[in-house]
């Protein structure tokens, strides 16, 4: 199918699983018969999530609805639950029920290519009137409010004169299946993906308006959707693009001999197949196509192309997916277990040390093979960004391009599904307070008149590292601080530091921007962004300059599945610790120890003095090293937290497979000990997992 | 006629679901152990499988009755000592009895296995208020004269919250 379906089927998708999570909370807070704080923050993030998503499918109504919805939550958020007399309560529960049946509804038509219902005044006016009644007006004044929002589709007249411009001559009529509904964005589809080999200069369509205006759908419906072309070779090459696309019933290519009155209504006039023919067109349904006579048979063998293109592909049910990775991790596990078994101590088995071997290598393989199933270049979500970035340019009157660098970059089908959501808020953000608002302010700063937005994913070996960088304003520290400050975030008397000042543009219901917009500046965007990482195993942090642009750099591991762990014991269980978190370890006396006032222990490495967390002590072990000669110091790292962790031994590197504790356990909180998972070693016994920010966490102040 | 029809279909309905009801809940399948002279049953259903000589992984910052966890095929499991969880003194005890309590497995370190016993379900007796023990739910007189049951009560296994 074509492109355009691939978005649509994202967008139900998303949209109804969001539905479905607001539904679970409105049924559990009208029980409580209040909304928490949380349950708002989330309504909110839901909205916010419709919202964008529906303003980007031009689904109007939605986008409408949705942001009267968020801005209804705004006012609770902002006042708490409150604000809401006993009385409108079920009106407001009402409310939030009817908004998820309606979003449902439209969300089943766009599904079954119906048109949208666009008379949404009564259910407009509804919200308003609840608004109102909970700011305590009038409703009478939520009537004009009303009437405004319904920003109606213009019946803004297509053109009618067809652009038969001289720079044009070679056109293409595309006409879609009937009924196939949104031919307007249908044909926008065909231009964004005639604009990846065409320069925009070098063709132009008809209607010019297909995006922001869904009227524009029956003049195409009527007339067929005219490209054309300023040089030839494009348009045969467009001829793939629009064969691929979904619901083209045919297309027809003609030239403007001379700037007609009513090309339209004349009928094309049949390509020159020599012209087409000496196309390099790969796909054989490309010549054979342009008489409209053929066109049956074209769609025919068009559809045998792109059938045989799928048997390739087969799509396969995550979960699945990680019931085979779970089963491989088990035998490669077990293959050790036999291998090394004690049983086999002192023996001389000349052919089952080889075929040992031989497995060894074929399990190893199939590891191999299992992760890289899971593995999905990032590419799909960095696509998705480009029209984010298009809309705002348009939108906000400033031109921004997007770069994207290494969308080819593999990671885990899990975190790429997850990490849509955090990339797209980064943008937004950037484009909406970092690039400069004119570009007149760009020239004066010697800035390129275009802002420039970089996305960039690159893979480390254990993590992948996502970079949004903007060559925008940057950050004002002392704007932010102020703000952080009057937020109740930041406290007056203390000295932050530019990083810790960093850190409160991810803090909750911060926001910069004291302009509400479509886009972000309610304060949504960070702290979604940095949850969303999180929940990933992943973290955030920025970076920026003064005038010279933001950095995000979003850190997730490569999978979740299986990482890089140093092996440890203490007494006799054993611990192991991510490598990624280890700097060095290093062998001391008691002599290097320093005792401070509260009885800790601190010791100078490289110049600089860092906490020890005896492991033994932490964890109440009933045995294990005391004597600092005896063991062994771990400096760890973990974001801005930096200790040195004191066991008995080294072990050795192992790659493990992360298992999560049983939830019984887990309801101890043993998370927040650093307690992390566990995995299981070679010989079958349990290594536990540290987290080794969460330890420093408990160990100091916690 | 109608409403003769109505009664008889009124009196299938009843039969029918009171011998549902009845048939299984006659009998129970209970599994006994041994924990410090104590007999406990635990019924059948929630029992996966019974291990010996588990080498136990010390789970640090968890209650003491914890034991710790096991790798059962992959599948990590916490283990309760039910010597620990009632109060009682340790021992050297390794025999654990998996069980899937609802979808949560949890392993309990007892002292032996006993036998397997169907046991009528009206012989379980309340336990007496005035003394209410900790985990137990019923009590009854094994059939066999051996002595008496104490129903282990899966759901105060769980945890607290």
């Amino acid at each position: 199918m074509g492109s355009g379906n691939e978005i649509l089927d994202m967008y139900i998708y998303e949209t109804n699983t969001l539905l479905e999570q607001l539904e679970t909370i409105v049924l559990e807070a009208e029980k409580a018969n209040t909304f928490s704080q949380d349950n708002v923050n989330e309504i909110f993030r839901i909205m916010h999530t419709i919202k964008g998503s529906s303003a980007m499918m031009e689904f109007d109504t939605l986008t409408t609805i949705a942001h009267r919805i968020e801005d209804l939550f705004f006012i609770i958020r902002e006042n708490t639950m409150s604000v809401v007399s006993e009385e409108n309560r079920p009106a407001l529960f009402d409310l939030v029920f009817q908004s998820i049946d309606y979003f449902r509804s439209e969300v089943d038509k766009v599904e079954a290519n119906e048109p949208l219902d666009k008379d949404i005044d009564s259910f407009l006016s509804n919200i308003n009137t609840l608004i109102a009644k909970i700011k305590g007006e009038e409703p009478v004044q939520a009537a004009p409010a009303a009437a405004a929002p319904p920003s109606a589709p213009a019946p803004a007249a297509a053109p009618a004169a067809p652009a038969g411009e001289d720079g044009f001559p070679y056109g293409l009529r595309v006409i879609f299946d009937e009924g196939c509904g949104m031919e307007n964005l249908r044909s926008f589809m065909l231009v964004t993906s005639i604009r990846d080999f065409c320069a925009e200069s070098d063709f132009s369509f008809e209607p010019a308006d297909v995006e922001q205006n869904p009227a524009t759908s029956e003049v195409i419906v009527e007339q067929g959707f005219l490209l054309m072309f300023k040089n030839e070779a494009d348009r045969t090459s467009a001829i793939p693009s629009v064969t691929s696309s979904g619901s083209v019933k045919e297309y027809q290519t003609f030239e403007y001999a001379a700037p007609a009155s009513q090309p339209e209504e004349e009928p094309a006039v049949p390509a020159a197949p020599a012209e087409t023919q000496a196309a390099p067109a790969a796909q054989a349904a490309a010549p054979a196509a342009p008489r409209a006579s053929s066109s049956a048979a074209a769609a025919g063998s068009n559809n045998a192309n792109t059938q045989h293109a799928k048997e390739t592909l087969v799509s396969v049910n995550l979960s699945k997916l990680d019931l085979l990775s779970a089963v491989v991790g088990e035998i490669v596990i077990t293959e050790s277990m036999v291998t090394s078994s004690p049983d086999l101590k002192g023996l001389n088995l000349d052919s089952f040390s080889k075929s040992a071997r031989q497995l060894r290598k074929l399990t190893d393989e199939l590891q191999d093979v299992s992760m890289s199933l899971r593995m999905v270049p990032v590419s799909g979500t960095f696509q998705k960004m480009n029209r984010i970035v298009r809309d705002m340019t348009k939108k906000l009157n400033r031109p921004a391009k997007l770069t994207l660098v290494g969308e080819n970059t593999e990671v885990d089908k899990t975190i790429v599904d997850s990490i849509g959501d955090p990339i797209m808020h980064m943008i937004r953000n950037s484009m909406d307070h970092g690039i400069e608002e004119t570009q007149e302010e760009r020239i004066a700063a010697g800035k390129d008149p275009v802002g420039e937005i970089i996305l960039s994913a690159r893979d480390t070996g254990s993590e992948v590292i996502i970079e949004i960088i903007d060559d925008g304003r940057g950050v004002n520290d002392d704007a932010v601080l102020k703000k952080a400050i009057r937020q109740g975030i930041a406290s007056p008397d203390v000295e932050y530091s530019h990083r810790e000042i960093l850190n409160f543009l991810l803090a909750p219901g911060f926001s910069t921007n004291t302009q509400v917009t479509e886009f972000s500046g309610r304060g949504v965007g960070m702290d979604v962004v940095k949850r969303g990482v999180e929940e990933l195993g992943g973290n955030v942090s920025i970076t920026s300059e003064l005038g010279k642009g933001m950095t995000t750099t979003i850190r997730i591991p490569l999978t979740m599945a299986i990482m890089d762990g140093m092996e440890v014991s203490v007494g006799g269980s054993i611990f192991t610790i991510p490598i990624n978190n280890i700097r060095s370890s290093l062998k001391h006396t008691s002599k290097d120890i320093i005792h401070d006032s509260s009885s800790g222990e601190i010791v100078k490495v490289q110049d600089s003095f860092y906490p020890i967390i005896r492991a033994r002590d932490f964890f109440r072990l009933d045995d294990g090293c005391t004597e600092i000669e005896d063991g062994i110091l771990m400096w760890l790292e973990s974001g801005d937290c930096s200790y040195c962790l004191f066991v008995d031994e080294l072990l050795g590197e192992q790659q493990v497979v992360v298992k999560q504790l049983p939830s019984y356990v887990n309801n101890y909180n043993i998370k927040n000990y650093g307690i992390n998972g566990c995995t299981l070693l070679g010989d079958g016994s349990i290594s536990i997992i540290l987290d080794v920010a969460n330890l420093y966490k408990a160990a100091h102040g916690g | 006629m109608s409403e003769e029809i109505l009664f008889a279909a009124e009196d299938q309905v009843f039969d029918f679901s009171s011998t549902q009801a009845e048939e299984p809940a006659d009998f129970q399948k209970f599994l006994i152990f041994m924990t410090d002279d104590l007999k406990l049953g635990v019924v059948a259903e929630y029992v996966v499988e019974i291990l010996n000589n588990q080498s136990i992984t010390y789970l640090p910052m968890v209650p003491d009755f914890i034991r710790g966890i096991i790798n059962m095929r992959g599948q990590i499991i916490p283990i309760v000592d039910i010597r620990l969880r009632l109060g009682k003194a340790p021992t050297d005890n390794s025999l654990v009895i998996v069980l899937n309590v609802d979808g949560v497995f949890l392993g309990i370190l007892v002292d032996a296995v006993d036998q397997m016993l169907d046991i009528a379900r009206e012989d379980i007796l309340p336990v007496p208020v005035q003394s209410t023990q900790l985990l137990v739910s019923g009590m009854c007189s094994l059939p066999d004269g051996s002595g008496t049951m104490m129903v282990l009560d899966c759901a105060q296994l769980m945890p607290d919250d």
